[in-house]
């Protein structure tokens, strides 16, 4: 019961602060969009600035989240659309491992261009689309993957059995003998997707899932104190559902973010508790 | 909060979900009387299944030495201390637990009472091997039970609990509870590594890989129990301490199936922490060196019953016990049920068929020194 | 070399593809799935494919895991994906019989342990030996073709850069070719005058060890396969190769057969110190033991300095299984050992007083005449009558002119050239005339009953002699004419002991001397007595390994015979070290005596046996290659003394170089003497790092002909099973080495004879040899080799056929009334022998540690007694001060003081170097001896550092040796557990002779190891692990080049538990003086038959790797990168600095019952 009381508290407190006629106007522009969130491009496009607070909807849940608000922006050239999202965090965190987590950033969108979706992730029936931007990806990605030299630099090991000398994770594990022990092909082809971006659909909380065609982009930089993340996606993919929106049209969104340091991860997270109008210039 | 039965509690606690009886329920009774610290079950299990990448530091089984071992480092301490920040008072009355579980005296916005180890708190795995509780010095006589000065040694693997920290901490609803043997499992394909069942296990059996990014346990080696066969760490266990089968709810026991037999009816062997209300299976006969409130402690109000029945099993006034703990070892195949026939013990498999019959003493025979037949003269010193 | 990490794995079939692959959209499911209940539901199981795949293997087959801890078992090995992937027990061991259908239970099972299973890393790990190897400089010497100085024949300095040189792969033609003409080479360097002058002009060998080589070159070749019992074709062929070296001396010296001269094969049991030489003096014969699936037939069961949690584990269940049957289990220890954990008694005694402890033991039971009468007079020498003019014992001819010793019926007396049954067919003891009429004669006893003296002979024991209806005296003193008229005291040796103890080893006395409690000592002896025949007592290295291990064994010895506990089912004594009884395949000599120049190429015929090569105990090359000299005089007995060492061919042999004692001054100062040192191995070794030539050889699971070993604590016999799994790496078998080396020998000679001496191998059938050994032994006879190795290629092992099963020495003694074989058939804990009068050793005395001790060391602690009368340091030309302070003679230091006396004295160290603690060095659970031991899977447990990521680059593996001390120790040195630390020893020869003027070599041998602070260690103990893998040169570079700070030798690989120096820098050799002894009588080392003095693994020395007295110094702190503590300390869970709530939890402060 106990639980349940501060859920309602924190979600009155939360939409209280964040006005109602709050609107995120996506900048229709001619250009390719360049994956560089400190592209001058970005200046053509109106900053909205959004109230997040920690998720106590459900367990486990963030009583003490450690970012309050993040700006946003969004362009989109007809065929894709981009945000770009700035919040302050004191430390970069870039690594998933033990007792350490790594900083992320998400955008919801509903389905249906419908503000009914439940925000906490949607329900079955009423998904949602969920574009996640992960430090971690990113900086396997570039800067090589986070594989024992990197985070156990002295470690010693004898042998592994099937995986190829020298066991470097992934490229020497690729067989299904040696991926049985660590959780088999899937798990390989997650860690080894060439965006820093997943793409996940959710009907509810416990529920997100990997969409088996990924095509979302982004790109993060961390300057003076903030992470500048550009999330990109194309408004339609093909082989596979995608939101209902578009050049001319109206969605909403929302955004969560997680501190790694701040053991921020899962429903551990600060997020906007209200739909935000999506307005998508062009036709 | 649903409310299930705990009967090591022997009272209603809370969890997430409801309970759901099981077909049949993974135990195993560990005999610390025996145990000798070899760590063949540690590596038996190492190489079964975690030679893998980032599987490096995880021992999904381990032998720590009580009580300045720990893996890992400060473990158990570490919950001790926990209830103790929620002011949970560990007391037991006639046999019921009054205090708090760790699900109960979870704190706001947790499903778990629970702490994430640090990467340095899982190295030095076996900190502490062969130290005693107390000083020793030259002259120094130990010769009454409990000992004044002690250690022992306590194998450890995935509890396999009826109501799972793990299966309550996971936000994915990625761990779960198999139905045919109650082994529980964690999803590798849809484990996203957020490390909640990491920190909630108060056991600590739950671990990270941290390559891969998932979070790994011990799988109650499910592919041989589904063949019939015990797990890696019982059948390689040379000090024979150990017997897997499948226990029942104390009112539905079964007579002579041995960890019925152990648990609910001689009551030998104890639940680890059963204050952590998760109804751990994996049973275990404590020390009887070893100092009761420290066993109390650790296996609660049991002890004191459990130590005076093993006492009295070597004064020969426990002959069915004493042969049955004779069945550890012998077979490598899941013994449902027991038979003692004078000197010796017998198993049963699950449609009653024997599977082994050992003596309880073993029988010297000896050999005549002329051999005819093969014209040979047979020594002893050669 | 090609050391770098290499995989021979077929890759899976499956390469995945990127994500582009629709196999990607099948992969990852969509639209999301959600789980109501998980307590009660799952929906997608088929992710748990994984671990069924893993399990499932592709096959499986049975192989055979034997290091040097006498256990020995068959494991499966699974397969999948071409490697083995797991190892598991058989669970076959109840299915083990014999001849005579014997059966076993299934409690046999399970046979592995933590070593075993961790096999699969060793298999596939980067320190296999990929063939064979040879030394850069060794190559060019020969290349050279062995140059050397004309005047001391000695090879040129440059070529031997041990441990610091390159290695070349060469291919297994060329390697034998360097081996046949080093052998030939060296053989002729050293052969007649013109050798004999060259080492004289060496300037080190004494003129004894000149004149044994009988002008010999091939003398000079040393052969050791360890442990020979263990793979008795592969271990044991390497001392046929010995024998082989006959046809090299008469090759070379042209000498007739009758004249050709063997080469040298060296000890294994007394090399690894585990020989209790104690055993011999007392029964005659090798050693005592019983398998211990016996301890549960006996109701009190003591462990003296046995640790069987540590070193006997599949069999630890017995003694474990018999306290739930209410045997009661005593541990004797210096610290509180695995095996305390669950005694009902433990005993904490100080280091080495052991001996002292059994004397006081067997005090209280004399002296209450609690003990067993009966056994006491038919079956020990308590009622002999020793003579107190001379101190020997009294014989029938000195008191009867002209006395003809009777005819034995239990025995046969042979004379020279007799022809004598063969091993497996002598139901009787065989003694030479000559030992039977000079050394025996016949005894005597005083009659009570007549009041008259009364012969007997050695056949009068047990039963037999009560039926004489002879009462013989035990206590009192008489006197009796002699044939001279002379009329002499003589006394009951009862009387005598009794007396040696009433003066020297009360209760009370002895708690001064063991620190033990005298009424402890009292309640300890009434507990034995009231055992009488139903006690065993099993020591083990804790006892063995220190100088004095023999007068212990023979204290411990008096006490089990005074309560009627040898021999017997319910009631035995033993000792456990080393899986040494070769002899229990006595048909051995089939093979390594098989006589080179008459060869039995028949399969279906037994070979002709004709020994050529030469018994010498290792020792003695450790320790400076010369025999014992104190000031003038010669100590080493004739018949021991050892010849120059200029050759080594080791065979499986870590302990034989690189874990040698004294490891270090071998290394340093006596490798450069020796000018060839081979060594065959499948896994790269300590010995491996300073050898010459390493030959790579098949792994256990590789392994390509049947072999056959035994075990001296089980009754099982094994055939190594010829495994269809393919080789990995160029590794040969040990026997294809050998017989590629003979082949080779044959084409530099001409002499096929080389080349037929290992026919059967060339044939790929060497089984004949095996068979050959079956039917010429005792225990296998009947057996066929086909049938019990088709046994064990399922699992299956056989029983060895010994009187009984499980199998125990003493039955044919105790039950059947045969004499010991000993001089008087009885146990005899008096020694009359000359060498044993001088070290005043004649009676069962204590002696302390001769350098593990606070106290002044090896003094002989007694008041004086008549009968004791040794030798002082002026008799050899010393002064006492030389004699106690150099370590070399203070061995023969012989000075007698009261224990009162003794607490007054001081080790010479603790002033003059600042020593602290006696350093031992015990075996632990995590590996056999070095063996096994170094995978990354079983180090990571082996002691509290275990880490496989090193956050603290400073150590040297995944784990690391470190000194444990006690706690309070640590406060008083100013040091934190977990900080590091140097450990030193005596500065006068340790780590090596002359490490002051040898800085680079000093860096490598001085011991630096971790500090843990235990409550399990006593004050002024410290205790490092043996079992650990020592410093090279190699390994040092490692630490410093290496990118990750692992002391691994980038040249060769070798990954070495010590940053710097090892347990063995601490450790010297020892020459004990009467274990070097030309008069004591004993039973040769296989078959019936009786010798005198030296015997290979019977007599000889043991060395005494335990003795140490040192200081521990600090060296950094614990601290990661060495900033502050050691975490654990830090974050206060160490029993150094608890955090509350650890206070809180120890004392179980949490919990509330009411």
């Amino acid at each position: 019961m106990k639980k349940l009381k501060i859920t309602f508290l924190s979600i009155l407190a939360v939409s209280s602060l964040s006005f109602a006629e709050d609107i995120i106007n996506s900048k229709f522009v001619k250009s390719d969009i360049p994956l560089d969130p400190l592209n001058s491009i970005w200046k053509q496009a109106k900053e909205v600035e959004i109230s997040l607070a920690g998720q106590a909807v459900t367990t486990p849940s963030d009583l003490k989240p450690s970012v309050e608000k993040i700006k946003v922006k969004s362009i989109n050239n007809g065929s894709e659309i981009a945000f770009l999202l700035i919040w302050d965090d004191k430390t970069k965190d870039v690594y998933r491992v033990n007792n350490k987590f790594s900083d992320a950033v998400a955008v919801q969108i509903p389905y249906h261009a419908d503000p009914s979706t439940p925000i906490t992730m949607g329900e079955p029936g009423k998904g949602v689309l969920i574009l996640h931007w992960q430090a971690f990806r990113q900086e396997n990605i570039e800067r090589g993957y986070a594989d024992l030299p990197k985070i156990e630099p002295n470690y010693a090991v004898d042998w592994y059995p099937h995986a190829q000398s020298p066991y470097n994770y992934p490229e020497d594990w690729h067989n299904q003998y040696a991926l049985n022990y660590i959780g088999g092909e899937k798990n390989y082809l997650k860690n080894t997707i060439s965006s820093p971006v997943r793409e996940i659909v959710a009907e509810g909380f416990g529920s997100t899932t990997w969409k088996s065609i990924q095509s979302a982009e982004g790109k993060g930089i961390y300057k003076d104190g903030k992470w500048y993340v550009e999330i990109k996606r194309r408004f339609f993919t093909g082989n596979t559902v995608n939101p209902e929106w578009g050049p001319g049209k109206v969605t909403y969104v929302t955004f969560a973010v997680w501190d790694g340091s701040n053991m921020e991860r899962d429903s551990r997270k600060s997020l906007g508790y209200t739909w935000i109008k999506l307005n998508i210039e062009g036709k | 909060m649903a409310k299930v039965f705990n009967w090591q509690l022997n009272r209603e606690v809370e969890y997430p979900y409801e309970s759901h009886k099981v077909k049949k329920q993974f135990a195993v009774v560990m005999n610390l009387n025996k145990c000798i610290d070899c760590q063949t079950c540690t590596v038996a299990c190492k190489t079964t299944w975690t030679p893998g990448r980032g599987q490096e530091y995880m021992l999904w089984n381990n032998v720590e030495t009580k009580p300045h071992g720990f893996y890992p480092i400060g473990w158990d301490v570490h919950l001790m201390e926990k209830l103790e920040e929620q002011n949970v008072q560990q007391i037991w009355e006639n046999g019921q637990y009054k205090g708090k579980t760790i699900i109960e005296a979870a704190p706001e916005g947790e499903r778990v009472l629970g702490w994430m180890p640090d990467d340095l708190d899982w190295i030095n795995p076996n900190i502490g091997e062969d130290e005693t509780s107390e000083p020793v010095d030259i002259g120094t006589i130990i010769e009454h039970f409990p000992n004044p000065i002690w250690m022992f040694y306590l194998p450890r693997i995935c509890n396999h609990c009826s109501y799972p920290a793990c299966l309550a901490a996971c936000p994915r609803k990625a761990i779960y509870k198999r139905e045919e043997d109650g082994i529980v499992l964690i999803d590798a394909e849809r484990c996203e590594g957020y490390q909640e069942c990491v920190k909630a296990c108060p056991y600590k059996k739950s671990m990270f890989n941290q390559v891969v990014g998932i979070s790994q346990k011990c799988i109650g080696c499910f592919p041989k129990v589904e063949q019939g066969l015990q797990p890696q760490c019982v059948t390689t266990c040379i000090g024979r301490i150990r017997l897997m089968g499948f226990i029942n709810p104390p009112n539905e026991v079964v007579q002579d199936n041995p960890i019925d037999y152990l648990v609910h009816i001689k009551k030998v062997a104890l639940p680890l922490y059963p204050q952590t209300g998760l109804q751990p299976n994996v049973y275990y006969i404590p020390p009887i060196t070893v100092p009761l409130n420290y066993l109390r402690q650790m296996f609660g109000p049991g002890a004191d019953h459990a130590v005076e029945v093993y006492k009295r099993m070597r004064e020969g006034n426990e002959p069915e016990l004493q042969a049955l703990l004779h069945l550890f070892g012998s077979t490598q195949f899941i013994p449902h049920k027991f038979k003692v026939d004078g000197n010796y013990v017998i198993g049963y498999d699950e449609k009653g068929n024997e599977l082994v019959r050992v003596p309880i003493v073993e029988p010297v025979q000896f050999r005549p020194m002329h051999d005819e037949r093969y014209d040979v003269v047979r020594q002893d010193i050669t | 070399m090609g050391l770098s990490r290499r995989e021979f794995i077929k890759t899976g079939s499956l390469l995945l593809a990127g994500l582009s692959s629709p196999s990607f959209a099948q992969r990852i499911f969509e639209p999301a799935i959600s789980v109501e209940n998980p307590l009660l539901y799952y929906p997608n199981r088929t992710w748990e494919n994984f671990y069924r795949d893993i399990y499932n293997a592709e096959s499986s087959f049975v192989f055979l895991c034997n290091p040097n801890d006498t256990h020995g078992c068959l494991l499966n090995a699974y397969v999948k994906n071409g490697v083995i992937t797991r190892i598991e027990p058989t669970y076959k061991y109840g299915l083990a019989t014999d001849l005579y259908g014997t059966k076993v239970s299934h409690r046999w099972e399970p046979r592995c342990c933590n070593k075993g299973l961790a096999l699969v890393r060793r298999f596939y790990g980067d320190r296999r030996v990929k063939g064979p190897f040879v030394r850069k400089g060794y190559y060019e010497w020969y290349k050279a073709g062995f140059p050397r100085d004309e005047k001391t024949g000695e090879p040129p300095e440059r070529y031997f850069q041990r441990g610091k040189d390159k290695w070349l792969r060469v291919s297994w033609d060329e390697v034998s070719d360097i081996i046949a003409k080093s052998i030939l080479n060296i053989a002729q360097t050293y052969s007649g005058e013109e050798g004999k002058r060259r080492l004289e002009n060496q300037g080190h060998y004494t003129k004894e060890q000149l004149e044994v080589m009988e002008g010999a070159g091939t003398r000079t070749l040393k052969f050791r396969g360890s442990m020979p019992f263990l793979a008795v074709l592969r271990y044991v062929g390497i001392y046929r190769m010995a024998n082989m070296m006959a046809l090299v001396d008469q090759y070379i010296r042209n000498v007739p057969p009758e004249k050709a001269k063997g080469g040298t094969g060296w000890d294994n049991y007394s090399e690894h110190t585990d020989l209790p030489p104690g055993h011999p003096m007392v029964t005659g014969q090798q050693t005592v033991d019983f398998d211990l699936a016996l301890w549960e037939h006996s109701k009190l069961v003591i462990l003296w300095g046995m640790n069987p949690y540590g070193t006997k584990m599949p069999d630890s269940h017995w003694l474990t299984e018999a306290q739930m049957k209410g045997t009661k289990v005593v541990v004797i220890s210096n610290d509180f050992m695995a095996s305390a954990r669950t005694a009902d008694k433990v005993i904490i005694v100080r280091t080495g007083t052991d001996g002292a402890l059994a004397l006081g033991l067997s005090y209280v039971i004399m002296k209450n005449k609690w003990y067993k009468e009966k056994y006491v007079k038919s079956f020990t020498d308590m009622p002999l009558l020793v003579r107190m003019d001379n101190g020997k014992i009294l014989r029938a001819r000195d008191i009867i002119k002209g006395y003809i010793p009777k005819t034995l019926s239990k025995t046969l007396v042979y004379k020279p050239g007799q022809s004598l049954p063969p091993n497996f067919k002598q139901d009787k003891q065989l003694i030479p005339e000559n030992i039977r009429i000079q050394d025996i004669d016949d005894y005597v006893v005083w009659d009570l009953k007549t009041n008259s003296p009364k012969i007997i002979t050695r056949d009068d024991v047990g039963e037999d002699f009560l039926k004489l209806n002879i009462d013989p005296a035990l206590e009192g003193s008489m006197k009796i004419k002699t044939t001279d008229e002379k009329e002499i005291e003589v006394k009951p040796l009862f009387q005598v002991y009794l007396e040696l103890l009433e003066e020297s080893y009360t209760p009370e006395t002895v708690e001064k001397i063991t620190g033990v409690p005298a009424k402890a000592i009292v309640d300890l002896a009434k507990e034995i007595s009231e055992n009488a025949g139903n006690t065993k007592i099993a020591g083990g290295m804790g006892v063995n390994q220190y100088l004095h291990g023999d007068l212990t064994q023979r204290a411990m010895f008096l006490l089990a015979a005074l309560t009627d506990n040898v021999g017997k089912v319910s009631g035995n004594i033993g000792s456990y070290a080393g899986n040494y009884r070769l002899a229990l395949f006595n048909g051995i000599p089939q093979w390594n005596f098989e006589d080179p120049f008459n060869i039995e190429l028949d399969p279906t015929k037994p070979a002709k046996v004709k020994p050529y090569w030469r018994g010498e105990s290792q020792h003695y090359w450790a320790d400076e290659d010369t025999p014992l000299y104190v000031g003038n005089t010669l100590i080493t007995g004739k018949t021991h003394i050892p010849v120059p060492t200029k050759f080594i061919w080791f065979v499986n042999n870590n302990s034989g170089l690189g874990n040698q004692k004294w490891a270090y001054n071998v290394i340093m100062n006596q490798l450069p003497k020796t000018e060839c040192i081979i060594n065959n191995d499948w896994w790269w070794t300590l010995t491996c790092e300073y050898s010459d030539i390493v030959l790579g050889v098949d792994a256990w699971h590789e392994n390509r002909f049947w072999d056959m070993t035994g075990s001296v604590t089980n009754p099982f016999i094994h055939v190594w099973p010829r495994t269809q799994h393919r080789r990995y790496f160029d590794t040969k078998n040990d026997l294809e080495t050998y017989a590629l080396v003979a082949q080779k020998l044959s084409l530099l000679t001409g002499d096929k004879r080389f080349y037929d001496y290992w026919k059967f191998v060339f044939d790929g059938k060497p089984e004949v040899y095996l068979q050959r050994i079956i039917d010429a032994s005792s225990t296998l006879r009947g057996y066929k080799i086909e049938e019990i190795a088709k046994k064990c290629e399922q699992g299956i092992p056989s029983l060895i056929m010994t009187r009984s099963y499980p199998k125990f020495v003493g039955y044919e003694h105790t039950i059947e009334n045969l004499p010991w074989y000993t001089k008087s058939g009885r146990l005899e804990f008096y020694r009359e022998e000359d060498e044993f009068i001088n070290a005043g050793e004649n009676l069962p005395v204590y002696r302390e540690p001769v350098d593990a001790t606070r106290y002044q060391p090896n003094v002989i602690v007694a008041k004086p007694h008549p009968l004791m009368r040794p030798k002082k340091p002026i008799d050899y030309g010393i002064s006492d001060e030389e004699a106690l302070k150099i370590t070399k003679y203070r061995q023969a230091r012989n000075v007698i003081i009261t224990a009162d006396e003794l607490l007054k004295t001081k080790h010479p160290l603790i002033d003059s170097f600042g020593a602290t603690h006696i350093i031992h060095t015990p075996k632990f659970r995590h590996t056999a001896h070095s063996a096994t031991g170094d995978v990354d899977v079983v180090a990571l447990l082996f002691g509290p550092y275990g880490d496989f990521y090193r956050h603290d680059k400073r150590m040297p593996y995944i784990t690391e040796a470190y000194i444990e001390i006690n706690m309070e120790d640590l406060k008083k040195l100013g040091i934190n557990d977990g900080d590091y630390v140097y450990v030193d020893a005596d500065p006068q020869d340790r780590p090596f002779i002359g490490w002051q003027k040898r800085p680079e070599d000093y860096e490598v041998a001085r011991a630096l190891v971790r500090v843990r602070g235990s409550y399990s260690t006593p004050k002024g103990v410290g205790k490092i692990w043996f079992n650990m893998y020592g410093s090279s040169h190699g390994s040092v570079k490692g630490t410093k080049i290496n990118r990750n700070g692992l002391a691994k030798n980038p040249e060769t690989g070798y990954q070495s538990f010590y940053r710097r120096g090892s347990q063995q820098s601490v450790t010297r050799g020892w020459l004990k003086p009467t274990l070097m002894t030309d008069s004591l009588v004993r039973k040769n080392l296989i078959g019936r038959d009786t010798g005198k003095g030296f015997m290979l693994d019977v007599h000889c020395p043991v060395g005494a790797p335990r003795e140490a007295f040192g200081k521990i110094t600090k060296a950094e702190n614990g601290g990661l990168g060495n900033k502050g503590l050691w975490r654990p300390l830090e974050i206060g869970l160490r029993p150094q600095n608890p955090r509350e709530s650890f206070k809180k939890y120890l004392k179980a402060m949490y919990v509330k019952i009411v």
